[in-house]
């Protein structure tokens, strides 16, 4: 053997050596991390443009990128780049162009561009599903331009407040890959617009794709490798995405290591419950949600603003967070206190029954006079618990209610029409982008009327005036000064009682590290975000 | 009348029968209050969007017409659209029916194989322990809550010994036939793929079975003491005759008639019935499928289920009349 041979084979033989003492040389491959994560709602499309219910959500922002991305970093919802790398708006706020991330790559292994982007814009305008209603108002088909490759530009109606934000649930679209899988559909060029391929496959970018999709079941996703954020050890390499409705199987599956993380649906008591087991982590935050029981302003007796600030007043909003809703924060107004723009000095009902017998009486109406129907959504039992106490409360001052538990497809077209629409109704409404104005155009601008949102059928001109005002501010101080100064107004109007903003809970086993409520639906459970420490 | 002909009949009996059940269902389905179109379009959706998709999905024009439209696109195969799902149901259908059959077969088989030999020892044991004990069985049987039964075997046999899979159906065999994973892995000839989808089925079956099982045990039981009673049996015993033969060809051929059509009756029963157990157990089943239907008021999709288990229904009586002329050969077909 001459000498180069022995060096040859010495150095092999090292590196053999070198490398079976440490598989982590020779893995190109990740350490295999598989995460069991449990939802009690079904996924029910794979489109994230008709994703509006958490389940589908969560699919949506792990298939998937949205234009922007709230700033969890720094635990708001405030928008931070994310595939537009930057944007400017024009002065008078109607126009913005966006900078597009170079490199982002597609499942499909195609470079994501500006066409992408403004074909998924356009898609979701024609398709009008999920959260279409959010841009409607000021953006057309059509409305958005390439400019080139890396750049797209919006032309809005009118200035739009909650434009910007609302982007964070825009997810964009393999065109081609889409286009190149059309069938028989109803949008003429466009045919089905990819609906038949999106059963099978997602067409996404996202930081997983897609492996099965066993409907009510389980959906299985895997890490893309070329996802343009990168990967690091211990992030999760596989989910298995679960579907169980049954409280005691989930609670059993957590407890037992077959599930790592579980929803937010629980009731408080198997979540107090869960709190005392070993190896599992509770997190309570409070949240952006607001509970509150709607006052139907259309309807004698309730048009009286007496007698709707009386029933505040009548309500005993701490006997409910204590002992009812287990914890959170008593709601100050309309807006959950976490929300930017929350006004401080809106008025805040307490029990007060001499005030509220006052205000009865200012009102006209003496002990027995009044019957109110209070209807709950008949699979929340909680909020039947809160008819029960309204109820008690209100015998107080000689105001009888009837409790009617209704299934919320009921409660829905029950909502069309003031007539229709109960004198009380028990609602609980989350953010539905992440702007104030969700909580304020959102439910007491008429133009919500006929909706769930706004069974209180407000109408209040100079509200309405503030609201409008607000949208179309370019200043933000001006636009969060109109926002808040609507809020003390729809506050002292009392067309809600303002229960609660409720604690959001959430359970997982001990090693999932990474978990941090963002309060923007679905965007909690963006499985780039976990790593599993053991 | 000769049997083929009887079959016939029968056959065109199910005609007005299912032609009723789909009038019936599809009248309900219409006048439950709720608009599925508002739910299936998100709550923001305006009135205009609600009446566009009114217009697409026809559900603008006369009762009459709607139903004519769906029965005719029935019989081509095709269900309609779901709301829910956003795809034709009868994708859903292929989807999730296999699962509901395969667990209300398995616990059918398991209430016969369990509760026959029971019965038959209660019988044989009449007032003694074997007797006393699956009176006690029955009863439990009987009056335990399915769901619960269910919770109660899911920490024994998954969560305690670990022995069995908590949840689901378990992996689809590598080739999917019938869409009964049982069967599949069969016909395949794989044996561990059995074996799983075997594990994954048995407690949710045992759970769902466990009420007809005490039927079946109670019947047996009941028929087989009458027949012990009666002549031939007394004869076949004073001839010498051992004592397997006179029970197992004999008096259980004559006391399984009464049983035929409780397990004609309870297959439909656990057909529609076994919502509870595919909720504990996330099993992807029909009945899940039809209650979640329900709940979002989604026509297609309640309707479909309906006359699918109508239909399973029908055919599972029609074999079990069939079957009375096996073994009573006294029953003829008229």
């Amino acid at each position: 053997m001459n000498r180069w041979r022995y060096l040859v084979l010495v150095v092999t033989a090292a590196v053999a050596l070198t490398v079976s003492a440490n598989p982590a040389l020779v893995l190109s491959q990740p350490r295999e991390v598989i995460f069991t994560n449990i939802e009690t709602q079904i996924i029910t499309a794979i489109d994230p443009q008709a994703a509006v219910d958490e389940s589908s959500l969560h699919s949506a922002i792990n298939l998937y990128d949205p234009l922007i991305y709230p700033n969890v970093e720094q635990g708001t919802m405030n928008p931070r780049p994310h595939i537009a790398e930057s944007w400017q708006v024009t002065p008078d706020g109607k126009t913005y162009t966006f900078k597009i991330r170079r490199g982002v790559k597609f499942h499909s292994g195609r470079e994501l561009t500006a066409e992408d982007v403004a074909w998924s814009m356009d898609r979701m305008l024609r398709t009008k599903r999920g959260f279409f209603w959010v841009f409607e108002p000021v953006l057309d088909a059509g409305g958005t331009q390439v400019v080139d490759k890396y750049t797209v530009r919006m032309r809005l109606k009118g200035a739009y407040a909650p434009f910007l934000g609302a982007l964070e649930v825009f997810f964009i679209m393999d065109k081609d890959l889409i286009m190149a899988n059309l069938r028989p559909g109803p949008f003429g060029e466009f045919a089905d617009y990819g609906a038949a391929m999106l059963e099978r496959q997602d067409a996404g970018s996202g930081p997983f794709r897609m492996e099965r999709w066993d409907r009510a079941t389980e959906m299985v996703m895997v890490r893309f490798p070329d996802y343009w954020r990168g990967w690091k050890d211990g992030q999760i390499t596989r989910v298995h995405y679960k579907t169980v409705t049954e409280e005691a199987t989930v609670k059993t599956l957590l407890i037992s290591g077959q599930a790592d993380m579980i929803p937010q649906w629980l009731s408080a008591q198997s979540f107090q419950e869960l709190k005392q087991t070993p190896g599992i982590v509770v997190k309570e935050d409070p949240t952006v949600q607001l509970f509150h029981l709607q006052l139907n302003t259309k309807k004698a007796p309730l048009t009286n603003v007496k007698l709707r600030q009386a029933i505040s007043y009548a309500f005993d909003y701490d006997k409910a967070l204590q002992q009812i809703f287990l914890g959170g924060a008593k709601a100050r107004g309309p807006v959950p206190v976490r929300v930017p723009g929350w006004a401080s000095n809106v008025p805040i009902y307490s029990r007060n029954l001499n005030k509220a017998k006052e205000l009865l009486a200012e009102a006209g109406y003496k002990p027995g006079d009044i019957t109110l129907e209070y209807v709950w959504v008949s699979a929340l039992p909680l909020e039947r618990l809160i008819g029960l106490l309204l109820q008690s409360n209100l015998q107080e001052i000689g105001i009888k209610v009837d409790i009617v538990g209704e299934p919320w497809a009921n409660v829905v077209a029950r909502a069309t029409k003031a007539e229709t629409t109960p004198h009380i109704t028990a609602i609980f409404d989350t953010l539905k982008y992440p702007h104030i104005d969700s909580h304020t155009y959102g439910m007491y601008h008429p133009s919500c009327w006929g909706t769930f949102r706004c069974m209180s059928y407000y109408e209040n001109p100079e509200v309405s005036r503030l609201l409008e005002a607000a949208r179309r501010a370019i200043d933000p101080k001006e636009q969060m000064q109109r926002y808040q100064e609507a809020q003390v107004l729809i506050a002292r109007d009392a067309p809600s009682i303002y229960v609660a903003n409720p604690l959001h809970r959430i359970a997982f086993r001990n090693y999932v590290k990474g978990y941090r409520y963002v309060g923007l639906l679905g965007f909690d459970n963006n499985f780039y975000d976990f790593t599993i420490v053991r | 009348m000769n049997f083929r002909i009887y079959l016939v009949r029968r056959i065109l009996h199910l005609i007005p029968v299912l032609l009723g059940l789909s009038v019936l269902i599809f009248v309900v389905s219409r006048v439950i209050p709720g608009d599925p179109l508002r739910l299936a379009l998100g709550t923001e959706a305006t009135e205009e969007q609600v009446q566009q998709l009114r217009q697409q999905t026809g559900l603008d024009r006369p009762l009459v017409v709607q139903y004519i439209t769906y029965m005719a696109g029935v019989l081509r195969g095709d269900f309609g659209y779901s709301l829910r799902t956003h795809r034709n149901v009868t994708k859903d259908l292929l989807d999730f029916f296999p699962a509901t059959l395969e667990l209300t077969t398995v616990a059918m088989g398991i209430a016969v194989v369990i509760g026959m030999p029971l019965g038959i020892l209660a019988a044989v044991r009449k007032d003694e322990a074997a007797d006393h004990l699956s009176r006690v069985l029955a009863l439990i049987g009987v009056a335990l809550p399915r769901f619960w039964l269910a919770i109660l075997l899911q920490l024994a046999f998954a969560y305690h010994l670990r022995l069995l899979p908590t949840i689901g159906r378990g992996p689809a065999p590598p080739t999917e036939i019938t869409g009964l994973y049982l069967v599949d892995s069969l016909l395949a000839v794989d044996l561990q793929a059995f074996w799983v989808s075997f594990k994954h089925v048995a407690m949710p079956a045992f759970a769902l079975s466990v009420g007809t099982l005490a039927q079946v045990m109670r019947l047996i039981r009941a028929g087989m003491i009458e027949e012990m009673r009666r002549d031939y049996a007394l004869s076949a015993r004073s001839y010498g005759l051992p004592a397997n033969l006179i029970i197992y060809k004999y008096l259980l051929k004559n006391a399984f008639t009464a049983t035929l059509t409780i397990l004609g009756l309870s297959y439909g029963f656990l057909l529609g019935n076994a919502f509870l157990v595919e909720t504990v157990f996330a099993w992807p089943g029909l009945a899940f499928y039809g209650v979640d239907a329900l709940r979002f008021k989604d026509f297609n999709g309640v309707i479909a289920v309906t006359l699918v288990i109508g239909m399973t229904y029908a055919v599972v009586n029609l074999i079990t009349d069939i079957l009375y002329g096996y073994f009573d050969p006294r029953i003829r077909y008229e």
